[in-house]
């Protein structure tokens, strides 16, 4: 079979398991001929190496795998759970420690928008064109900074941080809170030193979590 | 077959055995095995969920929702995939269910993925790899969760496109044709890519 002559169609949607290496070594072979003697083929080759190679070393998110095993235990356990508002607190310290090296990492423009799926909050629909949310990117702060200033601004975190900018999305703990306590916190957060971007988010959180 | 390669299929081959007897404690309800099963997991299945949910807790959730799973249901794994695969396919159940949750929600609220598109930039290229790096997080994020999932399958967890298949459970082609349409929108939003990566 190996001297089939594979069209450049069969040949193009087979090059990325030809990078991975997981072509089998007769399909490897006819690819392999093909690609020689095809210079797009060639140059996609070349393009899907490099976005194999950024795909490789995007950063693996560091969190303790013990942390979470000790709620899975408690789950199997039919204890009751802390529930997601435990769990986000949980995982929010961690977060922060994330954000940090992210933001270490990173020297990229901020992005504004966001399309990440985010938690819901109902209590923040009242305004559904305008959600009641803002993004904050963090500069150099340490986890307990971080902590203090956004329970000083009397905000919370419910999304966040984004995989390589350390991108957080926060809400006002109040409730009652209206525009223009969002656009002050927007303008808080600017007037520190610590945080690098601050803006009225563009999504709102869409999970309830009341059902995992 | 290379010498590498062939030992390459070994330690998969090892790794998955390993694998197997841990699951056959596991449906023996020995806590230990799925202690074990989870340490090994945790970290490839955190990274896999969080890059189809974009959401840090979300993703914890999602782990523990997988290993839910393994543990209740380790009796109906039947060896017709290796036994990461079978849990990977879990992981990318759970994690779209979530992700077509979130988009029942989210909808109306998402930025229009052209108006997403024009906020990369087009004129200055970057040179720095770093950047390029920032620059792919943000052209993954125009892809479909479905197309997310076969490109981080293919080139961070190195999985054959019949391994990927039967992890998001459609047929090859499909594989095949989703990663090309992946492909090509990634090329358009990262039109130097392979020339500035190796900087």
């Amino acid at each position: 079979m190996t001297d089939d002559a594979m069209s450049h169609e069969e040949a193009a949607l087979l090059l990325p398991w030809l990078v991975n290496g997981t072509l089998d070594s007769s399909e490897r072979e006819r690819v392999e001929r093909h690609v020689r003697g095809c210079v797009t083929c060639r140059t996609e080759l070349v393009e899907q190496r490099a976005l194999a190679s950024l795909v490789r070393d995007r950063p693996v998110v560091p969190l303790s795998a013990e942390r979470d095993f000790e709620r899975l235990r408690r789950t199997l356990d039919g204890s009751p759970s802390r529930g997601m508002r435990g769990l986000r607190t949980a995982a929010w310290a961690v977060a922060a420690s994330i954000a940090v090296v992210a933001i270490a990492a990173s020297v990229a423009p901020l992005v504004v928008g966001t399309r990440e799926p985010v938690e819901p909050y109902r209590t923040l629909t009242r305004d559904e064109a305008a959600p009641m949310l803002v993004d904050v990117v963090f500069a150099d702060i340490s986890d307990d900074e971080l902590r203090d200033l956004i329970e000083t601004l009397g905000a919370e975190i419910v999304a966040g941080p984004s995989p390589r900018v350390g991108r957080y999305t926060l809400r006002l703990v109040d409730d009652r809170a209206t525009d223009a306590d969002l656009d002050d916190l927007v303008r808080r957060l600017r007037d520190d030193r610590r945080v690098r971007f601050a803006a009225r988010a563009y999504s709102l959180p869409t999970h309830d979590g009341a059902d995992d | 077959m290379s010498i590498d390669r062939q030992r390459e299929h070994e330690t998969e081959a090892d790794d998955d055995r390993a694998d197997a007897e841990l699951l056959g404690r596991i449906r023996d309800a020995d806590r230990e095995a799925l202690h074990a099963l989870y340490r090994k997991y945790y970290h490839p299945l955190l990274r896999f969920t969080y890059r189809l949910t974009g959401q840090l807790e979300i993703a914890q959730e999602t782990v523990n929702d997988v290993m839910l799973v393994v543990w209740r249901d380790a009796a109906s794994f039947e060896g017709r995939s290796k036994v990461a695969t079978w849990i990977m396919g879990i992981a990318y159940r759970k994690a779209m269910k979530r992700v077509r949750r979130a988009r029942l929600w989210s909808v109306r609220y998402i930025t229009p993925i052209d108006e997403r598109i024009e906020r990369f930039p087009s004129e200055e290229a970057p040179t720095e790899r770093v950047e390029l790096e920032d620059l792919l997080d943000r052209a993954l994020e125009a892809l479909s969760a479905e197309q997310r999932a076969v490109v981080e399958l293919t080139y961070f967890f190195g999985c054959s496109y019949d391994e990927i298949a039967k992890i998001v459970g459609c047929p090859v082609n499909t594989v095949k044709t989703r990663m090309f349409h992946a492909r090509a929108k990634l090329k358009s939003l990262l039109p130097r890519l392979g020339k500035d990566s190796s900087k």
